[in-house]
C-alpha cells in the first residue's frame, strides 16, 4: 500500500492543495497552524470517511473540518495497492446523509467497485479509530489511553488465523455475564438463585413452625382421649342413675296399683247398689231399648194421628163448595176440551164484532158514491150507448174538421195506402221469386202487383169524389145524437169528450157501488155467524147453569171454568180427607194397643202421649245399661289389676326426686365435656390439616433448594465459561505479542533508550518499566522517556499488524518532547523503516528534519 | 372365596418422578384414587379380603385427610374384611386418634390369624426383638389352605426388614402374601406354596416402570389359584435413546418417538439420551421436551450423552475457539463441568443463544 498523492478540495483550512507522496520518506515541514494535521485528518477521512457526531467539537470531525472558506467540502486521493492504482474522492455533506464515495482506477480512469465506501475496513482490516491509533503517530501526551481496542486485537489475532470468533469475544462475555446476572446478579441481592433461596428460607421457617404443632397435636390426642374417657364414665354414671330412677318408678307404680284396685272395688260398689236401687221401679225387668224405641215411634204416631184428626178449615171450605155446586156440576163437570172451543167461538164473536165496527167505504168514497148514483139516477149507461156516443163525437169531429178544410177523409187514404203496399209487397214477393229460379211463378206475382197497384188507383180516386160531398151533413147530424144521449148524465153542460168522462164516472160509480154491496153481504154472513156462536155458548154456560150476564160471554166461561175447577179439587179434598181420618183413627188404635201390649209386659204405668213418662223410662234403662257396662269394666279391670298387684317386697323406695337432680347434674357435665371435646376434635382437626400440608412445603423446599443449587451452579458454571474465555483470549493474545514485544524491544535498542529487559508489555499493550525492581506504568516516568516508549511501541505494533501488506506510517511531529539526539535517533530509524513503510513525516522544526 | 393381594400404595409419599407440583398434587390424588379404585373392584367382585402388605402409607408424610379417607373408604364396604398389615413406611401410628372400622384388620409383632371357611390368613409384623424367632412361632394347620402376610426384603436369613424364605419353607404355606418390592413377582416357595410380591398399585417414579396392580386369589379348602390384575391408572416408561450421530433435532425426535412408539397417550415417559453429540449437534432439550409433553401426561428427558471432544483436532486450532477448548480440557473441572463450559463458551462465541 503507498500513496501516490492528494487533492484537497476544502477540508478544514486547507483549500485547493495537492501533496504528492514520495514511495519512500515524505518530508512535509510547514509552520505550526499551516494545516499538517489537518492533511493527516483527511487521508483519513479519505479511507474511513467521518464517524458518528459526537457532542463535543473534537468528537464532532465533520463539523470541526467543515472549510472555513466554504467551497465543496473534500478532495481525492490516489494510492496504489496490489499492483493496481486507484483514486479516491469523497466529499462530504453537513450530514452524513449528503456524503459521497467514488473509487476510480488510475490508469483506466473507470469507476471501480473493488472497494466501498468502507474502503478503510476492507483495506487495512481496522476500524477507523484503529488505523488511527496504528499509522498515525501524533504529538503523544503520556496519559493517553491505551493503544489496544478489540478491532487491534482482533487484528492481532489475525495474524495467525481469521476464525473471526474473537469478534465475538466481548459479545460472548457480554452474554454470558448477562445469563449469569439472572441466577445471581454482580450486584444487589436478586436473581434466580436468591428468589428461590429467599423462597426455600420461608418455607423452612413455615415448615419448622407447624412441625413444632407435633408436640400440640399428641398433647391435643391424649387430652381428647382422656376427656373421651372422663365422658364415658360420666355416661356409666349417669346410667346408674337411670337404673335407679327405673327401680324407683317401678315401686312407685306397685303402690299406685293397690290404691287403684281399692278406689275401683269402691267404685263397683256403688254401681251395684244404683243398679239395684233402679231395677226396683221395674219388677218386669228394663225394656229394651229396641222396645223403647218402637214406642217412642208408636208415641210419634199417635201425636201425628191426633193432630190430622184435628178440624181443618180448608176442608170445611171445600166441602161447603162441593155441596153447593153438586147440583150443577151433576153430570160432571164441563171437558177442557169444551171450554176451549167455548173459549175459541168466544173470539171469533170478538173478531166478528170488530169487523162489523169497520165501515166499508170511506166519507169520501160515501159521497163520491152518492153524488154518482145522483148523477146515474135515470140508470147506469150501458156499454154500446157509450160507444155510440164514443162514436157520434169522433164522427161529429171528423165530419167537422175535413169540412172545414176540404181535405181527403183520413180513412180513405189509409185504404189507398194499404192497396199500395200489398202491390209492392207482390213486386218484392216476385223479385225474390225470380232469383230464387222460378220465372213463371215471379211472373204471376209481378202480374198481381200490377193488378192491385191499378186497383189502388181506382180506389183512392173513388172515394176522395164520394165522401167529400156529405161530411158536412154527416158532422151535424152525429152533433145532435150525442148531445141526446148525453144530456141524461150532464145536463146541458155537456163537456168536450163527454163520451169519455161518462165511461170514466160510470166505472167509478160501478166500482163504488159493487164495494158496499160486496160489504153488505159479508156483514150479514159475520152477523149470521155470530149469532150461531153466542147461541151455542148460552146453551153450553146454561147446560152448567151459567149465563152470560152483564160481563159476556167471555167472563161467564172463565168463572165456568174456575168454578169446575174448584168444584173438581173440592171434591177430591173431600175425599182424600175422608181416607185420612179413616186411617188416623186406625192408627191411633194400634198405637193404643202397643201401649197396653208394653204396659202389661212389664208391669209398669204408661199412657200413650205421656211423652215425660217415656223419657223417664229411656233413661232409667240408658242408666241401667250404662251402669251394666261400668260395672262389668270395672270388674274386668279390677281382674285385671288384681292379676298383675305384685305382693308388697318391702323394698325402700328411692327419692326419684333426688335422682332426677342426681341426673340432671350429670346430664349438665355430660353436656360440658361433649363441648370440651367437640372443641378439641376441631383443635385436632386444625393440626390435622396443618400437618396434612407438610409434604407439599417440604416437596416445594426440596424443589426451592434444588433451584437455588442449581441456579448457583448454573451462575458458577457462566462464570467459568466466562474466566476460560478470558484466559484463552489473554493466551492468544499473548501468544502473539511476542511479534509486537520482539519488534518493540527491536526498535528501544536501536534507539539506544531503556533497557528492553526493563520493559514490560501486557496483553491490553499497556506497558511498564522496571525501576530499582518494582514495575512502574508509563506515567511515572518524564515525557521524553514515555514518547520514547510509546513511539517504540507504535512501530513495533504497525509491525504486528501489518505483516504482509505495510502500509503507511503518518508522523505529525511526535518528536517534539524529545531531546535532539533522541529525535537524530528517531529520524535514523524512520529513514531505515521508509524500505519497509511509507513514512510522511510532518514538522515544522528545522531542527527535527 | 377372592381375596386381593396389594401392598406398597404408600399414599402420601412423595413422587420421584419429578412432576411439576400441580401434576404431583394430581398424581397424588389419583394414588389415592387407585385405593378406592380397588375397593370399588373389591365390593364389585365379590372379594372377600383384601390383604394390604405393608406400606400403605408413608407415615412421614401420611395426612389425616388421606388417613380419613381410606378408613371411611373401609367402612364403607362393609362385606370385606381388609388385613393391613403395616410395613417399613408405615409403621407409625397413621391412624391414631381416628375410630377403626369393625372390618379393619391390623397385626402386632407376633402371629395373628384370620380365618374364613378352611383359608386361614396368617401375619405378623416382626420388629427387631421377635424378627429371628417369628418363623419358629408360626403354627400352621394341615387341613386348611395357609396364607401367610410378610413386609420385606426376601432373604435366606432372618432379621429385621427381611424375609427369611428359608425359615418358611415346608411350613405349610399354600401362599406367601408379600410386600415391599415394587415389582410383581412370583416364584415356588417349596412343594405345597409360592411366594408372591405383588408390586406397588401405582409407579411413583420411573425406578417403577412397568405393568403395576396386585394379586387376585381365588382360594378355598383346597387350595389357593393367584394371577396378576394389572391396575394402574397410569404406566411408567422409561427409554434410552442413543443419539451418536444424530446431528439435527429431527433426527434426534425420530429417534425419540421410535422408542416410544406405543406409549399411550396417558402414561409418564422418561427419555434417557445416550451416546456421543459433536458440538455442532442440534440438541435442543427444550424444544424436544415441549414436543413429547404435549403427548404424554409427562415426560422427562435426561440428558447422559457425552461430548465428543477430538483432542487433536483443537491441537493447532491457532483461535479463540480452539485456545478456549485447550484450556477448558486441561482443566482440573469435573467432566461434565468441562462439556457444560464448552458448550456454553463456544455457543457464546458463534453468538447463539446461551442454553444453561
Amino acid at each position: 500500500m503507498r500513496l501516490l498523492s492528494c487533492r484537497i478540495e476544502n477540508f478544514g483550512g486547507l483549500s485547493g492543495v495537492k501533496v504528492e507522496f514520495r514511495p519512500d520518506f515524505t518530508l512535509i515541514e510547514a509552520p505550526n497552524g499551516s494545516g499538517k494535521t489537518t492533511l493527516a485528518e483527511f487521508i483519513r477521512a479519505m479511507f474511513y470517511g467521518f464517524p458518528r457526531a459526537g457532542k463535543t467539537l473534537e468528537k464532532n470531525r465533520r463539523k470541526k473540518y467543515l472549510p472555513w472558506q466554504g467551497g465543496r467540502y473534500g478532495g481525492s486521493l490516489c494510492f496504489e495497492h496490489g499492483g493496481a492504482s486507484y483514486r479516491i474522492e469523497r466529499f462530504f455533506g453537513e450530514k452524513p446523509a449528503g456524503d459521497s464515495f467514488a473509487l476510480y482506477e488510475l490508469e483506466s480512469g473507470k469507476r471501480s467497485a473493488r472497494y466501498g465506501a468502507d474502503i478503510g475496513v476492507e483495506l487495512f482490516g481496522l476500524d477507523s479509530d484503529s488505523f488511527e491509533r496504528s499509522t498515525y503517530l501524533p504529538q503523544l501526551r503520556p496519559d493517553s489511553d491505551t493503544l489496544t481496542t478489540d478491532a487491534i486485537r482482533s487484528k492481532l489475532s489475525d495474524l495467525v488465523e481469521d476464525t473471526g470468533d474473537v469478534n465475538n469475544f466481548e459479545k460472548a462475555v457480554k452474554a454470558l455475564r448477562e445469563k449469569r446476572s439472572l441466577f445471581v446478579p454482580y450486584r444487589g441481592s436478586g436473581g434466580l438463585a436468591a428468589k428461590a433461596q429467599s423462597r426455600a428460607t420461608l418455607l423452612q421457617e413455615r415448615i419448622s413452625a407447624i412441625s413444632a404443632r407435633r408436640p400440640e397435636l399428641e398433647r391435643r390426642q391424649t387430652e381428647l382421649a382422656e376427656m373421651k374417657s372422663a365422658l364415658a364414665a360420666k355416661e356409666a354414671e349417669r346410667d346408674g342413675v337411670l337404673e335407679s330412677m327405673r327401680l324407683a318408678s317401678e315401686a312407685a307404680g306397685k303402690a299406685s296399683v293397690r290404691a287403684s284396685i281399692q278406689r275401683r272395688e269402691a267404685e263397683l260398689r256403688e254401681n251395684a247398689a244404683a243398679e239395684a236401687r233402679l231395677l226396683e221401679n221395674y219388677p218386669s225387668g228394663l225394656p229394651e231399648a229396641r222396645e223403647l224405641d218402637a214406642l217412642g215411634r208408636c208415641f210419634e204416631t199417635a201425636a201425628a194421628m191426633q193432630a190430622r184428626l184435628e178440624p181443618s178449615p180448608a176442608y170445611a171450605r171445600a166441602k161447603e163448595f162441593a155441596g153447593e155446586n153438586a147440583r150443577r156440576f151433576a153430570s160432571g163437570v164441563p171437558q177442557e176440551a169444551e171450554l176451549r172451543r167455548q173459549s175459541e167461538n168466544c173470539a171469533r164473536i170478538g173478531e166478528i164484532a170488530a169487523l162489523l165496527g169497520r165501515p166499508a167505504l170511506s166519507e169520501d168514497e160515501s159521497a163520491r158514491l152518492d153524488a154518482l148514483q145522483r148523477r146515474f139516477a135515470v140508470g147506469v149507461p150501458d156499454d154500446a150507448l157509450l160507444a155510440r156516443c164514443r162514436e157520434l163525437e169522433r164522427d161529429a169531429q171528423l165530419f167537422g174538421a175535413e169540412g172545414a178544410s176540404g181535405k181527403t177523409a183520413k180513412g180513405s187514404a189509409v185504404k189507398g195506402i194499404a192497396v199500395f203496399a200489398a202491390a209492392a209487397a207482390l213486386a218484392v214477393a216476385a223479385g225474390l221469386i225470380y232469383r230464387s229460379g222460378h220465372a213463371p211463378l215471379a211472373l204471376a206475382f209481378a202480374v198481381l202487383a200490377l193488378c192491385a197497384a191499378a186497383a189502388g188507383f181506382a180506389l183512392r180516386r173513388r172515394e176522395a169524389s164520394g165522401e167529400t160531398a156529405s161530411v158536412g151533413a154527416k158532422a151535424g147530424e152525429a152533433k145532435r145524437e150525442l148531445e141526446a144521449a148525453l144530456a141524461p148524465y150532464f145536463g146541458e153542460n155537456i163537456p168536450e169528450n163527454a163520451a169519455g168522462e161518462l165511461a170514466v164516472l160510470r166505472g167509478q160509480y160501478l166500482q163504488l157501488k159493487e164495494r158496499r154491496d160486496e160489504d153488505a153481504e159479508s156483514r150479514r154472513a159475520l152477523s149470521d155467524e155470530a149469532r150461531e156462536l153466542t147461541e151455542q155458548a148460552e146453551a153450553f154456560l146454561a147446560r152448567y147453569g151459567a149465563k152470560s150476564g152483564g160481563e159476556g160471554l167471555r167472563a161467564a166461561l172463565d168463572a165456568l171454568r174456575r168454578d169446575a175447577d174448584t168444584y173438581a179439587r173440592s171434591v177430591e179434598l173431600a175425599a182424600e180427607r175422608e181416607r185420612e181420618l179413616t186411617a188416623s183413627e186406625d192408627a191411633l188404635r194400634g198405637c193404643e194397643a202397643a201401649v197396653g201390649e208394653f204396659c202389661a209386659k212389664y208391669r209398669i204405668r204408661l199412657e200413650l202421649g205421656d211423652g215425660a213418662r217415656l223419657r223417664e223410662i229411656y233413661g232409667d234403662a240408658a242408666l241401667a245399661a250404662s251402669l251394666r257396662e261400668t260395672i262389668l269394666r270395672q270388674e274386668s279391670e279390677l281382674a285385671e289389676l288384681r292379676e298383675g298387684d305384685p305382693e308388697p317386697d318391702g323394698a325402700q323406695t328411692a327419692d326419684i326426686d333426688a335422682l332426677r337432680g342426681e341426673k340432671a347434674r350429670l346430664d349438665a357435665e355430660i353436656r360440658s365435656v361433649s363441648a370440651a371435646i367437640a372443641a378439641a376434635e376441631q383443635e385436632v382437626g386444625n393440626i390435622r390439616a396443618e400437618l396434612d400440608g407438610l409434604p407439599a412445603l417440604t416437596d416445594e423446599l426440596e424443589l426451592r433448594l434444588s433451584e437455588y443449587r442449581e441456579g448457583r451452579k448454573n451462575a458458577e458454571i457462566l462464570d467459568l465459561t466466562a474466566e476460560y474465555l478470558e484466559r484463552a483470549r489473554e493466551r492468544l493474545a499473548g501468544a502473539y505479542l511476542g511479534t509486537v514485544k520482539s519488534g518493540f524491544a527491536a526498535c528501544l535498542e536501536r534507539l539506544g533508550g531503556e533497557a528492553p529487559e526493563d520493559v514490560s508489555l501486557n496483553s491490553d499493550l499497556e506497558v511498564e518499566i522496571d525501576r530499582n525492581g518494582s514495575r512502574r506504568e508509563l506515567a511515572y516516568f518524564s515525557t521524553g522517556q514515555a514518547d520514547t516508549v510509546t513511539l517504540c511501541l507504535r512501530i513495533a505494533l504497525a509491525g504486528a499488524l501489518y505483516k504482509d501488506a505495510k502500509p503507511f506510517l503518518i508522523l505529525d511531529d511526535p518528536f517534539v518532547n524529545l531531546d535532539d539526539a533522541r529525535v537524530q535517533r528517531f529520524l535514523g530509524l524512520l529513514h531505515e523503516l521508509s524500505g519497509e513503510y511509507q513514512i510522511i513525516y510532518f514538522t515544522c522544526s528545522e531542527s527535527r528534519k | 372365596m377372592k381375596i386381593i393381594h396389594c401392598s406398597d400404595l404408600h399414599l402420601d409419599s412423595r413422587l420421584e418422578a419429578n412432576l411439576p407440583p400441580e401434576k404431583a398434587r394430581e398424581r397424588a390424588a389419583e394414588l389415592c384414587g387407585s385405593f378406592m379404585r380397588l375397593v370399588s373392584f373389591a365390593e364389585d367382585n365379590g372379594v372377600r379380603v383384601v390383604m394390604i402388605v405393608g406400606d400403605l402409607f408413608d407415615t412421614d408424610r401420611a395426612s389425616a385427610a388421606t388417613a380419613g379417607l381410606v378408613l371411611s373408604r373401609i367402612r364403607q364396604a362393609k362385606g370385606i374384611d381388609f388385613l393391613y398389615l403395616r410395613g417399613n413406611h408405615d409403621e407409625g401410628a397413621v391412624f391414631r386418634g381416628f375410630e377403626l372400622p369393625e372390618n379393619l384388620k391390623t397385626f402386632s409383632n407376633t402371629w395373628s390369624t384370620f380365618r374364613y371357611d378352611g383359608v386361614c390368613i396368617a401375619g405378623a409384623e416382626p420388629d427387631a426383638s421377635s424378627a429371628s424367632g417369628i418363623y419358629d412361632a408360626l403354627n400352621l394347620r394341615g387341613n386348611e389352605t395357609n396364607i401367610v402376610m410378610l413386609h420385606g426384603q426376601e432373604s435366606t436369613q432372618s432379621g429385621e426388614g427381611l424375609v427369611c424364605l428359608p425359615a418358611l419353607r415346608g411350613r405349610g404355606i399354600n401362599y406367601l402374601a408379600l410386600g415391599h418390592l415394587h415389582s410383581y413377582k412370583k416364584e415356588r416357595l417349596d412343594m405345597d406354596g409360592e411366594y408372591c410380591y405383588c408390586g406397588c398399585l401405582e409407579g411413583r417414579g420411573f425406578d417403577e416402570c412397568g405393568e403395576k396392580g396386585f394379586v387376585l386369589l381365588d382360594a378355598d379348602r383346597g387350595g389357593v389359584a393367584a394371577r396378576f390384575v394389572p391396575f394402574a391408572y397410569r404406566r411408567l416408561h422409561e427409554f434410552g435413546v442413543d443419539i451418536s450421530g444424530l446431528d439435527t433435532v429431527s433426527e434426534i425426535r425420530e429417534a425419540m418417538e421410535r422408542s416410544a412408539a406405543d406409549v399411550p397417550e396417558r402414561d409418564m415417559v422418561k427419555f434417557t439420551l445416550r451416546g456421543s453429540y459433536t458440538l455442532g449437534a442440534q440438541k435442543d432439550l427444550r424444544y424436544l421436551s415441549s414436543l413429547f409433553a404435549a403427548r404424554y401426561y409427562f415426560i422427562k428427558i435426561k440428558d447422559e450423552s457425552r461430548l465428543a471432544m477430538d483432542r487433536s483436532g483443537y491441537q493447532h486450532d491457532i483461535s479463540l475457539k480452539g485456545e478456549f477448548i485447550r484450556l477448558v480440557m486441561a482443566s482440573e473441572l469435573p467432566e461434565e463441568d468441562k462439556e457444560r463450559i464448552i458448550c456454553l463458551g463456544v455457543g457464546a462465541l458463534s453468538g447463539e443463544g446461551i442454553e444453561i
